[in-house]
């Protein structure tokens, strides 16, 4: 810590003020720490939850496509694919949760199969529509769940730096100073009363 | 040539058909590979050499199928032939089905040729003016031209031209029944009615939930001389009563209440299995008859979809007990 050490009074003041300042700065980021903590291992636990529903779901996707594909012939699948005249629309909003800037997906339009493909192929459609929902969903929640764990670890490396570092720097530097300054008063005291004596001295004689 | 020649021809071709073991153990092949070798040591090994690809497989069994047709065409008489030709259309119906989805989905000529059944002069309609076609009305109007099919003026939705098409197909279809053996007519017209009963069942089902319009259904509803009755089909539609369609006929009961369920594709094999006993049933006393022509028709279509579904459940990885749940035996 390079602050231009002074052993002085004032700057012993100013020191105290500032630990006073580190303290509370990592009151609050130990806070926002916990917070974060929270906010990922419920993330986490929902993620965990979406993407076994997911898996689920693509398992049971693949096993209709295969059942479909099989019934009808590659023809049938590859004839249809084509029919989808709208495409799915996205929008991608930033929101801020504890001053973490985290992805927000809205859906602006998802084209209906009901309206487009032979009814065979709907209710595989319909089921891929849903599947590509829960996706987007699933991806949206794993950019929060990276981007509050990178910021967790900064912060958490923020507060152990104040904790570990820079708290006890300025307490040792406090400390220091307190003791220099307190010795120097000694002395000057000490001196003080010397002199004191020696002048009684003096003027006995 | 006679009718006798067709029939013993029909006869000499009766064993090449795959047993049920036979598809059970290709079922059993673990690789796209393995099945093909298995394959190879049947009728099918000279036209599967070399395929690799799952699109290889289904390309050279189309082939052989449509070739086993043309073989069929060929030893017929003249008189018999333009029934066959008529009840052969149904390809080409599937093609104009493919066409004209993928001219709505804007596909190329290319695109669309690459997955069309080579049916050749199975067909009577010439596909190559509707493959050019810059767009789906000007496809439409290359059909309407031709006569063959009376399409729906308006074009809102691409399903109500594919059953449309499939109605004009069975119209023409009864219409040629005349030019089928005497003998053999009532049981040709009942098999022909079940078929027309699938046909407008599938119509009332997606009528009631609201696939198509009801004023699109009533037209394109058969009247099905053999089968349930239009007016009464007709009033269950505008009544929406599924329930008592599901209770209109035993016959008809597995097909519908898979249909009902969702489950189309399971629909689609038990409409398979229930044409296949209605054929199997008259086997015997059909022994020597047109009909027995017939019933090898639909042997060698669900052969050909039987090893299809086999090769694509493989390519899907799917268990084997799902592999012959898909089987039409």
């Amino acid at each position: 810590m390079s602050m231009g050490v002074r052993y002085t009074r004032g700057f012993l003041l100013d020191l105290k003020r500032r630990l006073t300042f580190v303290r509370d700065a990592h009151e609050l980021l130990e806070m926002k720490r916990d917070q974060l903590v929270r906010e990922l291992t419920e993330a986490i636990e929902k993620f965990k939850e979406m993407r076994k529903k997911l898996e689920k779901e693509v398992e049971e996707l693949h096993r209709e496509l295969a059942m479909v594909h099989a019934t009808y012939g590659s023809q049938e699948i590859l004839s249809s694919s084509g029919l989808l005249k709208e495409s799915l629309e996205l929008e991608v909003i930033p929101k801020s949760i504890m001053g973490v800037d985290v992805p927000e997906v809205k859906i602006k339009k998802i084209p209906k199969p009901e309206e487009t493909y032979p009814p065979h192929i709907f209710k595989l459609a319909r089921m891929a529509s849903a599947t590509i929902r829960d996706l987007i969903k699933l991806a949206e929640l794993e950019a929060f769940i990276e981007r509050i764990a990178e910021d967790f670890r900064k912060t958490n490396v923020r507060v152990n730096a104040l904790e570990k570092v820079v708290i006890p720097s300025y307490e040792a530097l406090i400390k220091r100073i307190s003791d220099i300054i307190d010795q120097s008063s000694l002395e000057e005291f000490m001196r003080i009363k010397m002199v004191k004596k020696t002048l009684a001295k003096r003027r006995a004689i | 040539m006679s009718l006798t020649y067709l029939i013993c021809r029909i006869h000499g071709y009766v064993p090449k058909f795959l047993t049920r073991e036979m598809l059970l153990d290709l079922a059993s092949a673990r690789t796209l590979r393995e099945f093909v070798e298995k394959l190879s040591r049947t009728d099918y090994g000279q036209k599967l050499e070399g395929t690799r690809t799952l699109r290889e497989i289904e390309n050279s069994l189309t082939e052989v199928f449509v070739n086993k047709l043309r073989a069929v065409l060929k030893v017929a008489s003249e008189r018999t032939q333009t029934f066959l030709k008529a009840y052969l259309r149904r390809y080409e119906v599937q093609n104009l089905i493919l066409v004209l989805r993928m001219k709505a989905g804007k596909a190329s000529k290319e695109e669309i040729e690459r997955l069309l059944i080579p049916v050749g002069e199975l067909g009577e309609l010439k596909l190559e003016p509707i493959l050019e076609a810059k767009s789906l009305e000007q496809a439409l109007e290359i059909i309407r031209r031709s006569k063959r099919y009376l399409l729906p003026k308006k074009v809102e939705n691409i399903l109500v031209l594919e059953i449309s098409l499939w109605k004009d197909y069975y119209i023409a279809l009864l219409k040629n029944i005349s030019k089928a053996p005497l003998q053999d007519r009532k049981d040709m017209k009942k098999f022909i009615g079940l078929e027309i009963d699938f046909h407008n069942l599938k119509t009332c089902l997606l009528t009631m939930d609201e696939a198509i319009k009801l004023s699109d259904a009533e037209k394109l509803l058969i009247r099905n001389p053999v089968g349930i009755s239009h007016r009464r089909l007709l009033s269950l539609v505008k009544e929406r009563a599924k329930d008592l369609l599901l209770e209109l006929s035993h016959n008809y009961r597995g097909y519908l209440e898979k249909f009902v369920s969702g489950e189309l594709w399971l629909a689609e094999i038990e409409r398979y299995k229930i044409l296949k006993n209605y054929m199997d049933a008259l086997r015997i006393p059909k022994f020597i008859n047109f009909f027995y022509v017939m019933k090898y028709l639909l042997d060698l279509e669900i052969e050909y979809r039987n090893l299809r579904s086999i090769a694509i459940s493989i390519y899907h990885e799917l268990p084997v007990d799902a592999r012959t749940r898909l089987l039409i035996t």
